[in-house]
């Protein structure tokens, strides 16, 4: 069971506001005195929601009101009722802040940042009031693969806050915005933060669509942004829009939202380039949109619609996309910046290394050698762009490797197949494969004519048995 | 006000931690007794430590002393190869065949008197101790405390702050806390080993803004 306490504070009446699975209570003055609740809550009350007015209130009071109830402050559901302009508007508020609340996944104390105050003065720091804190990332180390290459989070952070360092994805807190860009740039969901968790936001986001009676669009803001909710759309909060994928800004359309987009905190610029990445993702989402109701000649329909689907996590794009295509469609969009990439092989300039293989962060690219040869295969379902392996390929230059920002739904529909096939010769001594027929053939034609026993040698016996 | 009321706080949490891993007696469970209340109308729940910090001084108080001293000697003194979770940063940080835990210890005495403190003769050979560095830091919150009242600059002890806790406490403390989270051999020091690592997460965060702050001062 939820607690809810809506603030009175003004003409709307609030007591049409009922949900099962919440206890809903109306108070006069919760902003000034939002301490009123503490001896309300009943034991049988996990989570809280509070309607509020958000220029009326401390939220750091508020946040240490929760754990002096033993509850966790990033799972409280707060929303601004300020801007809300009918009581439908606040009972879908209301209802989406229970659903995500009741989502959270949990904080630990490395996942919380103390957010230094606007009003933060020269003798005044924190003299304002309680701190504000707010869920910051953590990388899981046991499934992070910076190891193998991938550092597609310390290239995403606006703030420098993830390195590569000491053979590890190295956090600093203090320098993190906790922007959430990290969270959608990891391309094998290693990195959680708990004010952005895809499955607690895409519950906020079902209950919205579910329980408004009309068509109502879904509009993401940033957590520091002051815009007030339109009729017939709904605010849903993300530590900020720069975070924002193709994939998360369309699958609210097709889980039933009449129309989706994204605002920016700032007006100017965020100073961190934050905006003008939602506008290219924007930008993405817009032309993938234009191709798929082409398509249908309508609004798409989802081919899975289960509700144990999570469309908000990672590398959402591609699935949300093939989900909507229409499968005999071969539907095929390019975009600008998205998380979606086809990688193509020349096999007449390849020579089979396998590198790509190594570095690929989510496995698209894999390779296996046996008796004959080496084989390299791709997923393209798996490819999050990350250009990892066009940036190790030793032969890039003479085009061996190319990889384009687009979704091909007929190369998804090929599921994973052979790229590139190499014959290697095998040892004359244990039988086994000595190296790619190509790579050979590239050595020698590096060390040029005087190389004729050096070849003899490293082509006739692999690497075990070379010094027999 | 507020920034002396968080020095007081923080002194009166560093206390807490420092006698929570001394050897148990009857002053301290007493001591522990007060801690909650006092914490609260220090607004501990301002701070996401505070849950944390207010369930140890809790679990601390109600703990019966005997079990209390056999789990602090299983856990921090004895055992086949040394203690479960010794609980000495040498131990943590240094190789005692190459003179490491003396350099070690010299450094933090060295450093104890820059800040213009004196250990006691019982301290001194166990200057890396947990319960001796929390001491360290409650004593310097409590000048923290003593200049923010008089409206003095606290920029120096901040900096002495910065550097016990950067060089040494974050060093080796989170380790050691989860080590003796995992042992779990009384719920009391599971729970002290929780808010003090809840606590440093925070002081991480929490010295550089307070830090900054000092340098506005001016």
């Amino acid at each position: 069971m939820t607690a809810v306490f809506l603030c009175n504070d003004d003409e709307v009446p609030r007591s049409a506001v009922e949900l099962a699975n919440a206890s809903v209570t109306v108070l006069n003055d919760l902003c000034l005195n939002p301490r009123q609740i503490i001896p309300m809550i009943s034991d049988d009350e996990t989570s809280l929601v509070m309607g509020i007015h958000s220029g009326a209130v401390n939220l750091g009071a508020v946040q240490a009101i929760a754990r002096r109830l033993g509850w966790d402050p990033l799972s409280l559901g707060v929303f601004d009722m300020a801007g809300a302009v009918d009581d439908e508007q606040v009972r879908l508020a209301t209802a989406a802040s229970v659903a995500r609340s009741s989502h959270f996944p949990g904080s630990t104390p490395d996942q919380v940042k103390l957010l230094p105050s606007d009003r933060t003065t020269r003798r005044g720091l924190l003299s304002v009031g309680a701190p504000v804190y707010v869920g910051a990332p953590m990388v899981d180390p046991s499934s992070c693969v910076a190891g193998d290459g991938c550092r597609a989070c310390a290239a995403a952070c606006p703030a420098d806050a993830l390195s590569w360092t000491g053979g590890a994805i190295e956090y600093s807190i203090n320098a993190c915005i906790a922007c959430g860009i990290c969270v959608t740039a990891c391309p094998i969901g290693a990195i959680r933060n708990p004010s952005a968790d895809p499955t607690a936001i895409e519950a906020e986001i079902r209950t919205v669509i579910t329980e408004s009676s009309d068509p109502i669009g879904i509009r993401y803001r940033c957590r520091d942004s002051q815009v007030d909710c339109e009729p017939g759309w709904h605010l849903v909060e993300v530590p900020c829009t720069g975070m924002l994928t193709v994939g998360w800004l369309l699958a609210p359309r097709f889980l039933g939202a009449a129309a989706s987009d994204a605002v920016s905190c700032s007006v100017g610029g965020c100073g961190l380039a934050n905006d003008q990445r939602l506008e290219m993702t924007l930008r993405d989402s817009a032309r993938a949109s234009e191709a798929l109701w082409s398509e249908h000649g309508g609004a798409p329909e989802l081919s899975q619609t289960s509700a144990e689907t999570v469309w908000l996590a990672h590398r959402s794009t591609g699935r949300v996309l093939e989900a909507a295509a229409p499968p005999a469609s071969g539907l095929a969009i390019s975009f600008e910046a998205t998380d979606v990439g086809l990688v193509t092989i020349d096999p007449t300039m390849c020579t089979a290394c396998e590198m790509c293989a190594q570095v690929c962060p989510t496995d698209a690219l894999a390779s296996s050698v046996n008796g004959s040869g080496v084989h390299i295969t791709l997923d393209p379902r798996l490819c999050v762009a990350c250009g990892q392996c066009v940036a190790t390929c030793p032969e890039v230059d003479k085009g061996a490797i190319s990889l384009s920002r687009q979704f091909d739904l007929s190369e998804w529909q090929l599921g994973r197949r052979e790229v590139r096939h190499e014959p290697t010769p095998l040892c004359e001594i244990c039988g086994q494969p000595v190296a790619p027929a190509a790579m050979l053939s590239r050595i020698e034609e590096m060390l040029g004519e005087d190389a004729t026993a050096t070849m003899a040698m490293i082509s006739r016996r692999c690497v075990s048995c070379r010094g027999r | 006000m507020t920034l002396e009321r968080l020095s007081r706080l923080r002194q009166g949490v560093y206390r807490l931690f420092g006698a929570g891993f001394s050897y148990p007696t009857r002053d301290l469970l007493t001591a522990a007794g007060g801690a909650p209340a006092l914490f609260e109308g220090l607004g501990v729940f301002d701070y996401a430590f505070g849950p944390d910090v207010h369930d140890a001084a809790i679990v601390l108080a109600e703990a019966d002393l005997d079990e209390l001293s056999v789990a602090y000697v299983a856990l921090f003194e004895a055992g086949v190869a040394g203690a479960a979770c010794p609980p000495s940063e040498s131990a943590h940080r240094s190789n005692a065949r190459t003179g490491e835990v003396a350099t070690l210890q010299s450094e933090l005495k060295r450093m104890v008197m820059r800040f213009g403190l004196r250990l006691d003769e019982d301290a001194e050979d166990i200057a890396d101790h947990i319960a001796t560095e929390m001491d360290v830091m409650a004593m310097l919150c409590r000048r923290e405390t003593e200049l923010r009242s008089g409206d003095e600059s606290v920029a120096r002890v901040l900096a002495s702050e910065s550097e016990l806790l950067s060089d040494h406490l974050l060093r080796w403390v989170p380790g050691f806390s989860e080590m003796v989270r995992e042992a779990d051999r009384h719920i009391a020091y599971s729970t002290l080993a929780s808010a003090v690592r809840s606590l440093l997460a925070h002081e991480k965060q929490l010295l550089p803004l307070l830090v900054g702050e000092s340098r506005g001062q001016g």
